[in-house]
């Protein structure tokens, strides 16, 4: 019911954790991917196991000249996208009295700002190739409401958020349609990094009593990229086992 | 790529639009599908428009009438089984009137003890008010159900072409159109879409969710 074929994709974050998943998943149903990575040994590896049409990019969401031209070489290779994925992200769990303006930034920085700038990178493509598309981001429960050691995280994520309903609306005209995916705790190299007490805390948590598979999360991702959400925009799902339950 | 071979599903409200939608898209994924309605003749349609690629068998009980939704539950569950799948669309007023419906089939698909989906339909396309019963239903439900594996989610669709907005004024549809970002209604099979994906196991980790199947007419939280 879900077929990419045909599709081109870009992955940003598919070397590791949910952006990995994503990308073998749009692969398996036929869409072909550009999977960017910030290691590109880890995006080629991702390529390696792909059922399908994966082709690594080198891509650091920090460094616009390194977007600029995983752009360049994206659109040259495969044409504009019809689907738009950034799925990288990075936490550093402590205590917010802890924290200094450097950590903030670069918190913000990477994962607000970066998703910002990939997404921004490939919009004129996608609009002017006419036939709409489809921009996925992740951001978090932790964006929806709150979660104490990750403030500035949880800053960084709520601003996804409110950026990925506010560009649904602008990009409504042009049919590119802009959804986000928010993960509850995953098994992911991510949350491998938490300390052990905060991990089983987090697991105790969550009603399923267990984390997210990243595939999980990228059957989410793949469920706003496909034809069957074509009439759903400035969405926000989350996939975290009950964890958080919006009202 | 969802695939609900084996599954047996039943959707409350089966007679027309996006319940019929929705028994239509699951029967068309594999699943057994036990359509139920108030209206015998619309449900039967239904399952006669499945018959090509589906297996819907069809049931006329109205949700209030707890005696006669008894015998339709014990009906279904000799026909289709024990039901894995259960969608509410069309109930009442609002889902939460038809809480005891879904209510029946708790016993069976807990002593089961494979898990199962609950996925109900809010908003306005679903001919209710704001879904605001709904989603309250859907998170506690869902709190209470995830010890069993029973995943309960929301479709909260939004203005949906129907049989009762063709017959409104032209000018009611074009304010609806106006007002929502993408600039047209949805269509039933949109809305059924998204039932099918959290009635599915792609939809794994997802419980007491809403998703807004409406253009971006709301983006509530």
């Amino acid at each position: 019911m879900i077929d990419l074929t045909g599709r081109v994709a870009v992955v940003v974050g598919a070397g590791s954790g949910i952006g990995r998943a994503t990308a073998l998943r749009f692969a398996a149903l036929g869409a072909t991917v550009a999977a960017a990575d910030l290691d590109l040994d880890a995006a080629s590896a991702t390529a390696g196991s792909a059922d399908g049409d994966v082709r690594p990019y080198f891509l650091d969401v920090t460094d616009q000249a390194t977007i600029d031209e995983a752009r360049d070489a994206v659109l040259g290779d495969l044409g504009a996208p019809r689907i738009v994925v950034n799925a990288a992200g990075w936490d550093s769990v402590g205590p917010f009295l802890d924290t200094d303006r450097a950590l903030w930034e670069k918190l913000v920085g990477l994962n607000l700002v970066g998703t910002i700038a990939v997404v921004r990178a490939f919009l004129d493509a996608m609009i002017e190739r006419g036939d709409g598309g489809r921009v996925v981001t992740v951001a978090s429960d932790a964006g929806r409401v709150g979660s104490s050691g990750e403030t500035v995280y949880a800053g960084a994520k709520g601003g996804i958020i409110a950026f990925s309903k506010s560009l649904a609306r602008e990009m409504a005209r042009h049919s590119i349609l802009v959804n986000c995916v928010c993960p509850g705790p995953t098994d992911t190299p991510l949350f491998a990094s938490l300390p052990e007490r905060t991990r089983l805390a987090l697991e105790r948590a969550i009603p399923l009593r267990r984390l997210a598979r990243p595939e999980e999360v990228a059957a989410a991702i793949a469920f706003f990229a496909s034809d069957e959400a074509s009439f759903t925009t400035g969405q926000v799902l989350s996939v975290s086992g009950g964890l958080t339950m919006h009202g | 790529m969802i695939d609900l071979t084996g599954r047996a599903a039943v959707v409350l409200g089966a007679g027309a639009g996006i319940g019929q939608a929705a028994a239509l898209t699951i029967a068309r994924l594999g699943a057994a599908v036990a359509a139920v309605d108030r209206d015998p003749l619309a449900v039967a349609g239904t399952a006669l428009l499945a018959e090509p690629q589906g297996s819907v068998h069809d049931y006329e009980v109205d949700l209030a009438d707890a005696a006669g939704f008894d015998a339709v539950r014990r009906g279904i569950e000799r026909d289709v089984g024990v039901p894995h799948i259960v969608v509410e669309a069309g109930g009442g007023a609002d889902p939460a009137g038809a809480e005891p419906a879904v209510r029946a089939f708790l016993d069976g698909m807990i002593r089961r003890g494979r898990g199962g989906r609950i996925v109900l339909v809010a908003g306005a396309g679903a001919g209710r008010g704001d879904g605001g019963a709904a989603v309250a239903l859907t998170t506690s439900l869902a709190g209470e159900l995830a010890r069993y594996g029973i995943l309960v989610n929301c479709v909260s669709a939004g203005p949906t072409e129907s049989a009762a907005l063709a017959k409104q004024p032209q000018q009611v549809r074009r304010e609806l159109e106006r007002e929502i970002p993408l600039r047209r209604l949805a269509h039933p099979d949109e809305i059924a879409a998204a039932v099918a994906f959290f009635a599915s196991d792609r939809a794994s980790f997802v419980t007491g969710q809403v998703l807004s199947v409406s253009g971006g007419l709301t983006m509530a939280r």
